[in-house]
This record gives C-alpha cells, structure tokens and sequence, in this order.
C-alpha cells in the first residue's frame, strides 16, 4: 500500500486531504508542523514514504523551508512532494520548482481531481 | 471620524473607488469560500444591523498586506454556528469546540488567501515595483469586548452578514489603502487596477499543477 504524508497546520485541512483519498489504497500520515514531518521522516515509519502533501503557510516552519530541509535528506531526494495552499502567485511557485517540489495545488481543490492526479503519481490504479 | 472609519466624502474619488471594489471584493470572496467549505447553497450577503448582535461570540483575524493595500479580515461568531457549520461539512465527524472554532479558521484561511491570490495575478500588471504580499495566519480569540460593530459602515471598516436558511455569519473588513504608496507604486495604473478588481470574478475551482510534465 503507497504511502502518503500529509503535513499541514490546519486539521480540517488534513481531514479534507485524507478524505479525497482512498484510504483502501494509500496509507495516510500526519503531521501538524515541519518539526513533526522531520521527525515522522526520519523515524522507522517514515522511511516509505512516497509522496508528501505540503501547506505552505505553517506557524514554526514554513512549507517551502520544510521541503528544502526534506530534499536534503539523502533518502528523501527524489521523493515527490505537492505543495497543497492558498498560495499561488509566480514568485511562490517559482521558489517550490527551484527547491524541486513537483507540483502544486491550489486551494480550495477538487478532490476527485486531486485523487485522480495522486493516483497517476504514485502509479496506483484508478479503479 | 477616526483614521479607519472614512466615508466615500472624505478619500478622493479614485481612492473611494479603489475602497468599494476591495470591499465587494472581499464580500463576495467569503460568501463563494464559504458556500465551497460547507456545501450550504442558499448562502447570502446581508447588511447588518443592531439586532444581529450577540453576546457569545468569538472573531478570527487574519491580515494581508502588499504595496499600499492592507486587509484584515474577520469573522465573528457563536461556537453553535461553528459547530453547525462543520457539521455541513463532516456530518459524522465527532466534533470538539476546537474542531469547529478550527473549521472557520481555515474558511477564513480560503476567504483571504483567496483575495491575495486575485491581488498577485492582478497587481503584477499594474505595478512598478516588485509586488510580493504577506500574510498572517487565521488567529481567534473571544470576543466579548472587541465587537463593538458600527453599523452605519464606512468605506474602510465594514460588516456584513452571510446568511443561510438556518443561520448566520457575522464577517468584517477594515481596509487601509495608503494614497501615497498607491501612487508611486501603480503610477498611472490605479484606474487600470480599480477596473480589473471590480470586474474580478471569485473562482473556487482550484488549479493543480504539475512543474516539467
């Protein structure tokens, strides 16, 4: 089962995100800061990880410093992060591309379409 | 008439226009976010009047600021409304007062990153200087002595109500545009930039993108 990380201050937020999932496909974490990411990375659990959902405007660590700290762990390099915000202006989603976050997915989002594009990511069946 | 209560009478014609597209702005941005975050659809602007005070209430703030503009947004209400709110949205959720008081927190969230997103598309085009914006996270606390709601309304401080069949949402703005800012920053644009924000439509579809594919 593929799992996913999903990193965002806001519960509702992180409830909205788990329930666009299909959870009979993905196995969902959570973390509720950057700290908390980090940790949850770098524990046993997190090692599998393979793909993160990442809010940007987060109290303690912001989202895109989170991702830079995340690409930088040798494990963790290549793994595909979507930043999931409000955000959405040139500058921001330029600071993501240098910082090598795949995508971005503006708030509010669709969660069919959400799902339908993480499935693809993470080569799950859509079915 | 203090500093953040000014009538269209006392800002110069250009700058009124500029405060009454920002306010419908913001007004239409947090009736569409909330009819996304809840799925309610019979969702209204109202005025307000007196007799939509209450005494239980508790405001979230959030501010936005980028060259000349400063927004701060907030709503104001009951944790009964929170909770039924939430409740539109996760009927079978197990809900503590924190859950739904955290719900608004991130309408608010939606409401003003969704003003900040139509000022960077639009701002870019009009102005001539680098045009990065800021914004706070949602904050809340109760409210017992901050709400003190002048009705009359004014171009820099307004409420208003959002309404549905079974309830409502008591929302404000206080807008501070600095004329001077706003001149060296829009030079020549300012009339071009008005026109682009009254014309603005809320959009609530969300965009994903995918870099390199």
């Amino acid at each position: 089962m593929a799992k996913i990380l999903i990193i965002d201050d806001s519960s509702t937020a992180r409830t909205l995100l788990r329930s666009a999932l299909n959870e009979k496909k993905y196995e969902v974490s959570e973390a509720a800061s950057g700290p908390e990411a980090l940790e949850y990375l770098s524990s046993d659990k997190g090692t599998a990880t393979q793909l993160i959902l990442c809010d940007i405007n987060m109290p303690q660590m912001d989202g895109l410093t989170l991702c830079r700290r995340i690409k930088a762990m040798p494990a963790f390099t290549n793994l595909p992060i979507l930043m999931v915000t409000t955000e959405s202006s040139t500058e921001m989603k330029n600071k993501g591309k240098e910082i090598g976050v795949l995508g971005w997915v503006t708030k509010p989002f669709d969660p069919v379409r959400l799902a339908a594009t993480i499935d693809k990511l993470v080569g799950v069946s859509a079915t | 008439m203090t500093e953040d209560t000014k009538t269209a009478s006392e800002l110069s014609p250009i700058i009124a226009k500029f405060y009454f597209a920002l306010q419908t702005t913001t007004k239409e941005m947090s009736k569409s976010r909330l009819i996304q975050s809840t799925g309610i659809k019979d969702i209204v602007i109202k005025p307000l009047s007196s007799n939509d005070l209450s005494f239980d209430h508790w405001i979230i703030t959030m501010m936005m600021g980028c060259p000349g503009i400063n927004i701060v947004f907030s709503c104001h209400f009951s944790t009964k409304v929170a909770r039924d709110l939430t409740l539109e949205k996760f009927p079978k959720k197990k809900l503590t007062a924190e859950d739904c008081h955290e719900f608004l927190s991130e309408y608010c969230n939606l409401t003003v990153g969704g003003i900040k997103n139509a000022l960077s598309t639009l701002i870019p085009i009009h102005c001539k200087r680098p045009s990065e914006s800021t914004i706070t996270p949602p904050e809340y606390k109760p409210s017992y002595d901050e709400v003190k709601i002048d009705t009359s309304n004014s171009l820099t401080k307004h409420y208003w109500l959002l309404s549905w069949n079974e309830g409502s949402l008591i929302c404000s703005v206080t807008l501070n545009i600095k004329e001077k800012d706003l001149n060296s920053a829009y030079n020549g644009n300012i009339e071009n930039l008005i026109a682009a924000i009254s014309t603005f439509q809320v959009d609530d579809t969300g965009d994903i993108e995918l870099f390199g594919t």
